[in-house]
């Protein structure tokens, strides 16, 4: 059959406005769902941080929740009632009195469990970290003297030194003695251990200070500096390899960094763990400083190979 | 009780670096090792084979298992290169990781959750047809296992994880001389790894079947 042909002219209006007011302006986006690839992974830890750290300032806490996926995160937790949803909505909507309303939002049960919730898994996942690393410490390693370890260090570093002369090529042998050790230590670090790979690099770096550097050195390091998701610092307040150890003057003044092994481990294991990265030591106490600090910046990561395809 | 028929060994850039196999009928390892012996009388992997001339090899019972591959620098005959490569193992390896590699692809997506990275969070465990199951176990650095069974066996997850953690790991990765090169795949060549690998297999396939 044939119908017979009728146009319906319908006027859009479409356009931008002169002056955007746009609701949702956090200046601090949340991370995009659906991104696991880009690594930008929405987490408990991530929507803590945002949250709980702008609880004691209204007009922040108003700005933060100002985002279209953090929204759409949080009430995919399930832990808000339909009073707290209708009140965000309204923090949201109402720019000019978001103040106020952000605070009416803090004062009610609902959000108050939530933030309570936040506060509590966040935490939770670096306890078990800490505990995985004190368990792996106890039961899963074969423990070798500490000064033995120590000591055939030291000796190691002498001997670069007296090989090598100059302090930088001495760092570079010890950042690859580093790596050539990293790239093995995170297949051993599996083994003994019932860890899976990490979501993001925050959840990385716990895992390497909490339990790499606790099996292995029996010391933890604080993660701390962070800067751009993507770049932290290692600070380590008693390097066993320091001990009985003490740097001299020509050493210091050319610039020897004498755990620099440690810069190498991190960045072969990282490797292995498909993540590009650059570690370098900023600060030594052997040198001086207050304490020992390691920074790490993950360049890129790595992916999987592909098999080569057949011509 | 649990057959177990080979094993593959994967590293992370794509390529096989060890194989052994306990009961395989056609064998491309024993028809290159009929093939050689029958000109000289050459040292293959520091194996001499003796007498067994029937096709199929079941190796339990006392002879060691043949290994794959091997580098010109493990024979005791000058041999040129050429002749050492094994085409039709090199292309089995080839396709056994191009199944297992789409497999674990597709089942990432289907659960939504594939990442550039790899990795196995879709859980890809086992495939079976009529005649065998293939199991695997993907480290979370990127190592495979490939196990191939009689249908019955239901899991060897647990085996897996054991040859990973406690075999490949200690001999493997914890040996100073087994070069790990991000550019270039070694291959296992490593007495030890091989002889524990065997007693724990023969073990495996001896005891009672484990309940699942």
């Amino acid at each position: 059959p044939a119908f017979p042909i009728e146009y319906l002219l319908v006027t859009l209006t479409h356009g931008f406005p002169l002056e955007p007011h746009p609701a949702f302006r956090a200046t601090e986006p949340f991370a995009v769902e659906n991104r696991e690839h880009l690594h930008n992974v929405q987490t408990l830890g991530a929507l803590k941080r945002q949250i709980v750290g702008a609880l004691d300032n209204s007009e922040r806490l108003a700005l933060v929740l100002a985002d279209f996926h953090l929204l759409v995160y949080m009430f995919g937790l399930n832990l808000l009632g339909a009073e707290e949803v209708a009140m965000i909505g309204r923090v949201v909507s109402e720019p000019m009195e978001a103040a106020q309303r952000a605070e009416e939002l803090m004062a009610m049960s609902g959000w108050q469990t939530l933030v309570l919730m936040l506060r509590e898994a966040a935490d939770t996942m670096a306890k078990q970290y800490k505990t995985i690393g004190d368990e792996a410490w106890k039961n899963s390693v074969e423990k070798v003297n500490a000064e033995l370890f120590i000591f055939t260090y030291g000796s190691l570093v002498v001997q670069l030194l007296r090989d090598h002369e100059d302090c930088t090529a001495v760092n570079q042998q010890l950042d690859k003695l580093g790596y050539n050790i990293g790239v093995r230590l995170a297949d051993d670090m599996f083994a003994r251990t019932s860890l899976d790979r990490c979501s993001d690099i925050r959840a990385t770096a716990d895992v390497i200070a909490k339990i790499g550097f606790r099996m292995f050195l029996n010391t933890t390091p604080t993660v701390s500096l962070w800067t751009s998701d993507n770049e932290f610092s290692l600070l380590v307040e008693d390097n066993p390899l320091n001990d009985f150890c003490e740097l001299p003057p020509r050493a210091l003044g050319d610039g020897l960094w004498y755990s620099n092994v440690l810069c190498g481990v991190v960045r072969g294991a990282l490797e292995m763990m498909h993540m590009q990265a650059r570690v370098w030591f900023v600060r030594d106490v052997l040198r001086g400083d207050d304490t020992t600090e390691i920074r790490v910046r993950v360049e890129r990561m790595l992916d999987e190979e592909v098999p080569a395809a057949d011509e | 009780m649990v057959v177990v028929n080979n094993l593959y060994i994967f590293d992370r850039h794509c390529e096989c670096i060890f194989y052994t196999e306990w009961n395989r009928t056609n064998s491309p390892l024993a028809a290159e090792a009929e093939a050689g012996r029958g000109s000289k009388d050459l040292v293959r992997g520091n194996q001499v084979l003796t007498g067994d001339t029937s096709s199929s090899r079941s190796s339990l019972d006392g002879q060691r298992p043949l290994v794959w591959p091997t580098t010109s620098t493990s024979t005791t005959h000058r041999v040129s290169a050429e002749s050492l490569r094994n085409v039709v193992m090199e292309e089995e390896a080839k396709l056994v990781y191009g199944v297992v590699y789409s497999t674990r692809n597709i089942i990432n997506k289907l659960n939504s959750k594939d990442s550039s990275q790899g990795g196995n969070p879709g859980g890809f465990t086992s495939f079976a047809t009529n005649t065998y199951r293939l199991h695997y176990y993907e480290a979370p650095t990127g190592v495979k296992f490939i196990l191939n069974t009689d249908v019955g066996t239901t899991s060897m997850q647990p085996v897996l994880e054991m040859i990973y953690r406690n075999i490949y790991v200690e001999y493997v990765m914890k040996n100073p001389l087994f070069r790990i090169d991000p550019k270039v795949s070694t291959p296992i060549e490593n007495d030890y790894f091989r002889a524990v690998l065997n007693n724990y297999i023969r073990e495996i396939s001896s005891a009672a079947m484990p309940a699942s």
